[in-house]
């Protein structure tokens, strides 16, 4: 392991309460510099919430998140210039096109007209939207919205990408070339924090993970040594050690 | 397996409906949750929007009595027309009926006491518009026929007279032409305005559509949803109302349940043209013109709502509707049957039948052509925005937040009509239509920078209140930017404010060039209303912000009504002001929305963080709002108790002492317990009431209070020699300055020199100028503290007063506690009074 990476994401007792709900639950997770970090775990662990506690949309209960050095909710716009973000189900105004939503999002980062341009024609071309830039983003289908919100999040080449459920609604032709991306992102010394349920992508594409359970940190580390702490021969299973087994995982809160 | 009926499939999904509704409100206003789930996300009592209920049903009767008035207005005008003699109170006609025809002749000795007696007929009776004109002609009338040409109406508990006999046909004929506009308006309306879109289903709908129900519960599920709109029954039960009453109805309870079930029949006929329509057109059109239809609705709406007002209140316009309700065809009246609600016979509950039957068939044709239209789908273009591939956006400068606005206002058509158009075609239509309006606004220039002040707030109210409401789900693409959301929706601000004032002034240019000479007080008017213009866009702005919903996936929800209507009654305020005349209360006028400006946006600065946060609030602190409730509740309170014991037989001198004294008390000691209760931390040490760690001493702070009330003092005393010495001073201050002399009562001495200053320094330095010092530079805020503290003064006083001010500001900073301006302020009136 290469010692001079320092943590780009540092959370400290992170916790989120909905209510008598605790959603996350005392979260302290180190993210280095230049990982690929998959956040894996059922649905309703608080993968989401624990995101949006990242991006600055929640308060935390208590305890704090932090990103490249910045308090994620107390200085929000400050932490946007080194995070891109591309949400579980993107949406997009009703009359913009994909060319207009680039124009836009490249102005709110303050890009002039010439590096906009030459960025979002490589990255258009590299996701294959070129030719639907000129379409209303509402007529996209579901994975061209999502290469669009990834278009969108990498125009101002953050130091980390995030992505809620990146390879949701991609077909497996997306899905791969998806994967490549953020797997070249991550070997030009970027950092991609995603979370999912699919155990194959993770497996496939991560060199960290967390296991959440029930708000939880359930278990952390590279593949290899999860693997191996649960005496499991598969991600699978260490998925399952992790997070109560199979009977557990099916009744955790929706 | 059986299909589910249609009646329990609507009774389902509208107890789906109710259920959904009661959560809603019990999470926002009750302390319980939602039964059931604990998991339920129960918002922090910041989060709650209890307030905002309560202040809608505020609304909801304000804006019923309103149309209650308009429709009075109306009906008693359309009256008076048809009425062959002239309608007076049965005092004035006893009046007339002791001069004789020929007092109404020039040169008459009693002349003049009978066109006194007319011009009390004016003033009485309900045939408004006090003119030369009518007066004339009413004396010709009395020259003619004497007091047989009158005709004594009692006046009735509220306030709709009933038609003359033998007109009551006509008045139903009117009724109904009367009832078909606003049948109209309402269709109109609910097609164009909002910001809806004709051609997307909502999801709810589609969802609905997947389970096995019946074609027939979905639609009578829409039609019912339809029924709840507040604007219609706000509109049609007072107008039910006014025609039962006009009619003779007499009995409470009975005219109500009349006049409910009246309105519910007409409602439902509304909403069953309103599903015929919307399914016709969503048949028949592409998503482009389905955008235009609603555009033209807007209009249309619009242009009914203005001939309504018309009717109401100008003669001619009234005059016209009667010669088209005359040359109408009778079965016109069976087209609109709520206006046999205005008819003596047949009784009210024979017609209400009628118009039952009437609405049920217009149910049943609805269904019907709804059912057909189903069958073959929701809407007949799948996509909205199909075809739109190869739109061009190119050659298009930077695509800032401001870019981006502006092109998505220019491409939704209907958006554009109401906002930008509509105001446009206001303007022109009453400067071309409605010759009494401009003859008006040419001839008081005050009406001129009214209407350019009103031009101007509508354009906010249809743009700028839905700043944040636009951005929709669309939000985190601005939660992704690295910029606070306050900035990008001040920079919206700006611009609506930049645009607001061009319409102000255009409307004013053009007013300018028809008046052949205006009068010097023009240009202070037409600043008020061009400052108003641009003050009330971040104001607008800050309303629809705080009170919309962007993520609610109804874009007709998104904006809350509430905020709109607060927003027009605020704006009718500044509008009071142009009226009011007087400097200083025009500068106070300013003073206090720009204060109001700053509340709103300190509320919003401080709450935008939190706004996709579905529990928390921002933690409670001292806003610029409290300082402004408390200023406001402080002058209330004072003014009412000063007239309730004037009225007991107080004299004036100690009355305004006391009521200073007990008002400055009570509304400190409410606000502070608010505040406590709110949870605000700290509350003693954040207002100065108790010593913070590391602040000076108290003697510090007495010293320091000493040293400034001394200094304000002695400028308090030249001012009042330079008042002395100038005999245009001295003038108004012997008229301003009765009050508040010749007091020698100890206790209220004692009151003006503890207690006043004790509350008066709680309220302005403790709330206000703390809530001004989180979001202005300390000079800033001190000058503006002040500046509120004189302008709140009698003006006579007002320079000593804002010397005073600065002088407590700057001992509240210094010393970080409030006994140093207490002191100052009581060295300062004990001064005062020693003077007096």
């Amino acid at each position: 392991m290469d010692t001079s990476h320092d943590a780009i994401i540092a959370t400290d007792g992170l916790l989120k309460r909905y209510g008598a709900f605790t959603a996350v639950d005392g979260v302290t997770l180190r993210v280095d510099r230049g990982r690929l970090f998959g956040l894996l775990g059922p649905n309703g662990a608080g993968k989401t919430t624990l995101i949006r506690m990242l991006m600055g949309l929640l308060r935390p209960s208590a305890g704090s998140a932090a990103i490249a050095g910045i308090d994620c909710f107390a200085g929000r716009p400050l932490v946007m210039r080194h995070v891109g973000y591309v949400p579980d189900d993107p949406y997009f105004h009703d009359y913009l096109t994909g060319r207009e939503l680039v124009r836009f999002v490249a102005g709110m980062h303050g890009l002039d007209r010439a590096t906009t341009e030459a960025r979002a024609t490589a990255l258009t071309a590299r996701l294959g939207l070129a030719d639907d830039l000129g379409e209303f983003a509402v007529n996209y289908s579901k994975g061209m919205k999502k290469k669009l919100a990834l278009a969108l999040a990498l125009m101002h080449e953050p130091a980390l990408l995030i992505l809620d459920e990146p390879t949701n609604g991609l077909d497996p032709y997306a899905t791969r070339e998806a994967m490549d991306l953020l797997r070249e992102l991550t070997a030009r010394g970027r950092t991609v924090f995603f979370s999912t349920h699919l155990l194959d992508q993770v497996e496939r594409l991560s060199d960290r993970v967390a296991i959440m359970s029930r708000g939880r940190i359930a278990a952390e580390g590279t593949i290899a040594e999860l693997r191996e702490r649960a005496g499991a021969r598969s991600l699978e299973g260490a998925f399952f050690a992790a997070t109560g087994g199979a009977a557990a995982s099916a009744d955790a809160p929706a | 397996m059986k299909p589910i009926g249609t009646l329990p499939a609507l009774l389902r999904i509208i107890g789906l409906t109710l259920r959904a509704t009661g959560n809603r409100i019990v999470v926002n206003v009750g302390r319980r949750r939602a039964r059931g789930d604990d998991r339920v996300r129960v918002p922090t009592p910041g989060k709650r929007r209890g307030v905002l209920t309560v202040l809608g049903v505020l609304i909801a009767v304000g804006a019923t009595f309103q149309a209650y008035m308009l429709w009075t207005m109306l009906a008693n005008r359309v009256v008076a027309q048809l009425d062959p003699l002239v309608r007076v109170q049965p005092t004035v006609h006893d009046e007339l009926a002791g001069f004789a025809p020929g007092d109404a002749l020039a040169g008459s000795p009693r002349h003049d006491a009978l066109l006194r007696a007319i011009r009390r007929v004016h003033l009485g009776v309900d045939v408004a518009d006090d003119t030369d004109a009518r007066r004339e002609a009413m004396r010709a009338r009395f020259a003619r026929d004497g007091v047989a040409g009158f005709r004594a109406v009692p006046h009735r508990p509220f306030g709709v007279s009933p038609p003359a006999p033998g007109s009551g046909g006509d008045f139903v004929a009117v009724m109904a032409v009367v009832w078909s506009a606003l049948g109209a308006t309402l269709l109109a309306l609910s097609l164009g305005l909002g910001r809806q879109d004709l051609g997307k289903v909502e999801e709810h709908d589609l969802w609905l559509a997947t389970l096995p129900l019946p074609t027939r519960a979905l639609t009578l599920a829409r039609l019912a949803g339809f029924m709840l709109d507040p604007i219609a029954w706000v509109t049609v039960l007072p107008l039910a109302t006014v025609c039962l009453l006009a009619a003779g109805a007499t009995g409470l309870a009975g005219t109500a349940m009349l006049a409910l079930a009246g309105a519910a029949a007409f409602i439902a006929l509304i909403a069953a043209a309103r599903l015929t329509v919307e399914t016709l057109l969503r048949q028949s059109l592409p998503a482009a013109g389905l955008k235009n239809a609603q555009a033209l609705a807007t209009v249309l709406a619009l242009l009914l709502m203005v001939a309504i007002y018309a009717t109401a209140f100008l003669p001619e316009v009234s005059a016209l509707a009667i010669a088209g309700a005359r040359a109408a065809p009778t079965w016109w009246t069976w087209c609109a049957p709520a206006s046999l609600l205005a008819s003596v016979d047949p009784p009210p509950i024979a017609t209400i039948g009628a118009q039952i039957a009437f609405a049920a068939v217009a149910v049943a044709v609805a269904l019907a052509i709804a059912g057909r239209a189903l069958a073959r789908g929701f809407v007949s273009h799948a996509n909205p925005y199909a075809g739109a591939r190869g739109v061009r956006g190119g050659g298009f400068a930077p695509l800032g937040v401001l870019g981006k606005d502006l092109l998505l206002l220019r491409r939704d058509r209907n958006q554009l009509v109401a906002a930008v158009m509509v105001p446009l075609v206001m303007v022109g239509l009453q400067l071309v239509i409605n010759r009494d309006m401009a003859r008006a606004i040419l001839g008081d220039f005050r009406h001129a920078a009214t209407f350019a002040f009103a031009t101007a707030a509508y354009l906010l109210m249809t743009t700028a209140i839905a700043s944040l409401a636009v951005e929709g789900q669309g939000l985190w693409l601005l939660f992704a930017a690295p910029q606070p959301l306050e900035r990008l929706l001040a920079r919206k601000a700006a611009l609506w404010a930049a645009v607001a004032v061009g319409y102000a002034g255009i409307a004013l240019a053009i007013l300018v060039w028809l008046v052949p000479a205006l009068p010097l007080g023009a240009i202070s008017d037409a600043a008020l209303a061009l400052v108003g213009a641009a003050l009330f866009a971040p104001i607008a702005v800050g309303i629809g912000a705080l009170a919309c919903d962007p993520m609610d996936p109804n874009p007709k929800r998104r904006v809350a009504p509430t905020s709109v209507y607060l927003f027009m009654l605020l704006a009718m305020m500044h509008a009071n002001a142009i009226y009011a005349g007087g400097v200083a209360v025009r500068l106070t006028q300013v003073a206090l929305t720009s204060l109001l400006a700053l509340a709103l946006w300190q509320k919003l600065r401080d709450r935008l963080p939190y706004l996709l946060d579905p529990v928390d609030a921002p933690p409670p602190r001292i806003d610029v709002a409290d300082g402004v409730i408390a200023v406001l509740a402080f002058f209330v309170v004072q003014s009412l108790l000063v007239m309730a014991m004037t009225l007991g037989g107080v004299a004036p001198a100690p009355a305004v002492a006391i009521g200073y004294a007990c008002a400055g008390v009570g509304v400190s000691v409410v606000v502070l317990l608010a505040l406590r209760h709110a949870g605000v931390p700290d509350l003693l040490r954040a207002i100065g009431l108790r010593r913070a760690a590391g602040a000076p001493s108290r003697w510090t702070g007495f010293a320091l209070g000493i040293g400034c009330g001394a200094a304000a003092a002695a400028v308090a005393q030249a001012w009042l020699a330079l008042v002395a010495a100038v005999p245009a001073l001295a003038d108004v201050a012997e008229a301003t300055a009765s009050v508040g002399l010749g007091i020698d009562d100890p206790w209220i001495i004692g009151l003006l020199v503890i207690a006043a200053p004790v509350c008066e320094e709680t309220i302005f330095r403790g709330l206000l100028l703390t809530g001004l010092m989180r979001m202005m530079r300390p000079t800033t805020a001190v000058l503006a503290n002040a500046l509120l503290f004189a302008l709140v003064h009698p003006p006579i006083g007002a320079p000593a007063v804002f010397v005073l001010g600065l002088a407590c500001a700057i001992a509240h900073r210094r010393s970080g506690s409030l006994t140093a301006p207490i002191v100052a302020h009581a060295i300062y009136n004990a001064v005062i009074v020693a003077l007096a």
